[in-house]
């Protein structure tokens, strides 16, 4: 079901070279996130692991696997569009959520406030809207 | 070829544009352990050298380059050049064996290959054995503690539009790796791998005994750096922890692909690729490509398919008079 | 060489010094930079909850700047590559581009595929060139030893920027730095991402990310860092203090904007540069170039 997501469709042809993992900068620092290890999870129909577990988000979204990955996977694209399932299904982390709230809502994530405004104006810097009043509109959830 | 073809009473013309013939499997070391042969199939080729001597049939025609290649009617027309001496030549048949080219490392930057000191390729490991009969830190020529293999370089790679497997390259290393250990019991031996690919009718044995010899990891390295001592570094998850692992000299076990003359033939004489783009011998035209030009292979399955090929042409050689 | 100018969330509310001294430089340096009031964040952070809405704004951040017949000059490298990505794709999939078109329509836009998304470096380097830089230098940097943190997404993915630069193998921001008149040092594993998108995910996995690269550079003996987006600087500026007491280190090391660098070489002041709003003092440090103040 994951390979029908956009970026995804290429995960079956992982020969777990281990690539990846081996240039992974997060994996560096923290054993609990593999990259080799999330691919064949997927493969294997480890769904609710994966989409349940925090793995999917200590990606930092370098792009270094999918660079160099021989088989020319997106890894990266992939590990965000099984983050995009586990939002959908409630899975996302607080701070995450946060986030798309407020982009959903208005448009920025800092909405800028008068004391911005005026600290920007000090500093010789043009007046912004404090929003995207246009947001919600544009990105209403459809059915 | 050349060979076969003389022992059949069909004499030929080798045309080559280097200073020696062999290509790069002339290059390479026997790789004999203790006096034992280790089947590698380089001897063969000095063996086939060496023939080609002292056949009559076979006139060798050394640094000499062609301007063209044409059908005309039932005769190949070779156009060439050898130093002042130009001239056209006709021939009933034509075989293309102008063989193969290693994968250049420097074609995937993140192995740093000629930016770090002591990361050389399996072609300039062989080139190394044979001319000084050991192994050696390029950097300082100082002798080699521990040295690992990074196999599939260029091989099994879609992204880089090579997607096959080489076929010698776990052989090369493997034997390599048995000499230089027999040679040097101390020094220890790495192999990042991901498949063992045991080729041949005799390898499947010989890797078996000397598989406890190497400390496998089952990774391709990411990032390839410098440390000190101008020693290769690369990180990799072995045994569930990632860490830094250090060597003297690291060698990468660099894959097949066509060779750079190819398109020029392509050309000349409409030939096709096929789906691993190297050529597709032809079947008919008194035209054949035999070969490493065909696909990769080892010496002892390149003597196999050029034996085929000489049928081949003798049928040709057969039907057209 | 007119922009219109992305400045994405962070950098107005955040990072006003990296506003400030990319103004000064640009104006210097004859880029003109027009302010589109419309635009949205660029729509990076919404990627992971939902990269089809994510998509969309920035396709009508990419459709405000063609409106007006501008290209796109990014600060951030996270709105760089994710407004280059969609102008990437939606200029190679018209079924996408007819579905993000319809709902563009609900606010009134249209985007017909031409637009174009520069980071600043890369325009200074293309429209302006190395040597109107090295003409502009006014203060000798004596080649001040400086480490260049690329990140990724000034690099990466490399198809979306066109195979400008190996990502394996960058060397624009350190041409641009030494321009200037500084010293591009050399050191450990320079292409380490900075962890700052995993900040929000686990703190921790972040600032170790951004401590190996901190040691790094230390190690190599830099007296100062060259960003070019505002999440590195938060996790290599604002963050240094923690990875110092959390790990019991230190590295008192000025992270400088790379027009914070170029605007002192050219002779611009403290003030000019927001050198005061980075955190990590640079008191000392611009002493050292240009005297007390």
């Amino acid at each position: 079901m994951v390979v029908q997501e956009p970026g995804a469709e290429g995960i079956r042809s992982c020969y777990a070279c281990g690539t990846c993992t081996a240039g992974c900068p997060v994996r560096r620092v923290n054993p609990a996130y593999n990259p080799r290890k999330l691919i064949r999870m997927v493969l294997l129909g480890m769904r609710d692991e994966i989409l349940k577990g925090k793995e999917i988000w200590l990606c930092s979204s370098c792009y270094t696997c999918q660079e160099r990955c021989p088989q020319a996977i997106r890894i990266t694209d992939t590990i965000i569009a099984l983050r995009n399932l586990a939002a959908r299904e409630g899975h996302a982390p607080s701070g995450i959520s946060m986030q798309a709230r407020l982009i959903r809502d208005q448009g920025r994530l800092y909405a800028l406030d008068e004391f911005d405004d005026k600290k920007r104006k000090k500093a010789g810097l043009p007046s912004l809207p404090s929003e995207f009043a246009g947001a919600k509109k544009l990105l209403e959830e459809k059915e | 070829m050349a060979l076969e073809l003389g022992r059949r009473g069909v004499p030929s013309l080798v045309i080559e544009k280097e200073k020696t013939i062999g290509g790069h499997a002339g290059t390479y070391a026997c790789k004999a352990v203790d006096g034992h042969c280790q089947k590698c199939g380089a001897c063969l080729v000095q063996d086939a050298i060496r023939d080609i001597r002292e056949m009559p049939q076979i006139e060798v025609s050394v640094e000499t380059t062609l301007a063209g290649l044409d059908r005309e009617g039932k005769e190949i027309v070779a156009r060439f050049k050898k130093g002042e001496k130009e001239g056209p030549d006709r021939f009933s048949a034509l075989v293309l064996c102008h063989g193969f080219q290693p994968f250049d490392p420097a074609e995937k930057p993140n192995y740093e290959y000629n930016r770090i000191p002591n990361l050389i390729t399996g072609v300039e490991l062989e080139q190394m054995m044979k001319q000084k009969g050991n192994v050696f830190r390029p950097s300082d020529g100082k002798p080699v503690k521990d040295m690992a293999f990074v196999q599939c370089v260029g091989s099994r790679n879609p992204a880089l539009g090579r997607p096959y497997c080489s076929q010698v390259c776990c052989g090369y290393a493997l034997r390599m790796a048995r000499q230089i250990r027999t040679q040097n019991p101390s020094t220890s031996i790495t192999f990042f791998y991901m498949d063992v690919q045991t080729f041949g009718r005799d390898f499947e044995r010989m890797f078996w005994e000397f598989r406890d010899a190497v400390y496998w990891i089952r990774e391709i390295p990411g990032d390839f750096f410098s440390t000190a001592g101008d020693r290769v570094g690369v990180t990799v998850e072995d045994e569930g922890e990632i860490g830094e692992l250090t060597f003297d000299l690291m060698t990468l076990s660099v894959g097949m692909g066509p060779s750079p003359d190819q398109p020029v033939f392509e050309k000349w004489l409409d030939l096709r690729q096929g789906p691993e783009r190297f050529l597709v011998s032809p079947k008919r035209g008194g035209i054949f490509v035999a070969g490493s030009a065909t696909g990769p292979m080892s010496i002892p399955d390149t003597i196999a398919n050029s034996r085929a090929t000489v049928t081949h042409v003798m049928d040709y050689l057969e039907e057209r008079s | 060489m007119k922009y219109a100018l992305f400045l994405g969330c962070t950098i107005p509310a955040r990072s006003r010094n990296y506003e400030m001294s990319a103004r000064v430089v640009a104006h210097k340096l004859g880029i003109e930079f027009v302010d589109i009031f419309d635009f949205s964040c660029c729509g990076f952070p919404l990627k992971s909850s939902d990269m089809k809405q994510a998509g969309l704004l920035a396709a009508r951040n990419l459709a405000l700047a063609e409106a007006q017949g501008l290209p796109i000059c990014t600060l951030c490298s996270a709105c760089t590559s994710m407004l280059a990505e969609e102008a990437h794709q939606l200029g190679r999939d018209k079924a996408l581009l007819d579905e993000v078109n319809a709902e563009l329509e609900k606010v009134g836009l249209s985007y017909g595929g031409n637009a174009e998304v520069k980071h600043f470096a890369r325009v200074l380097l293309d429209d302006v060139g190395l040597d109107r830089i090295r003409q502009e230098v006014r203060v000798d940097l004596k080649g001040l030893p400086v480490a260049t943190h690329y990140g990724c997404h000034y690099l990466k993915p490399s198809e979306i920027y066109e195979g400008l630069e190996d990502p394996e193998n960058p060397s624009s921001l350190e041409e641009l730095v030494n321009a200037a008149g500084a010293h591009s040092v050399e050191y450990q594993h320079k292409k380490d991402c900075c962890g700052g998108a995993v900040l929000v995910a686990d703190e921790e996995t972040a600032l170790r990310m951004a401590k190996r690269k901190l040691d790094h550079v230390k190690e190599a003996g830099a007296k100062a860092m060259n960003v070019v987006c505002p999440f590195c600087s938060v996790m290599y500026d604002d963050n240094q203090k923690s990875i110092e007491s959390q790990f019991e280190v230190s590295y008192q090391i000025p992270v400088l904007y790379l027009p914070q660098i170029l605007g002192l070489a050219m002779g611009f002041d403290r003030k000019e540069l927001g050198l005061n709003m980075n955190v990590v003092k640079t008191k000392s440090l611009t002493e050292e170039i240009i005297g007390e103040e």
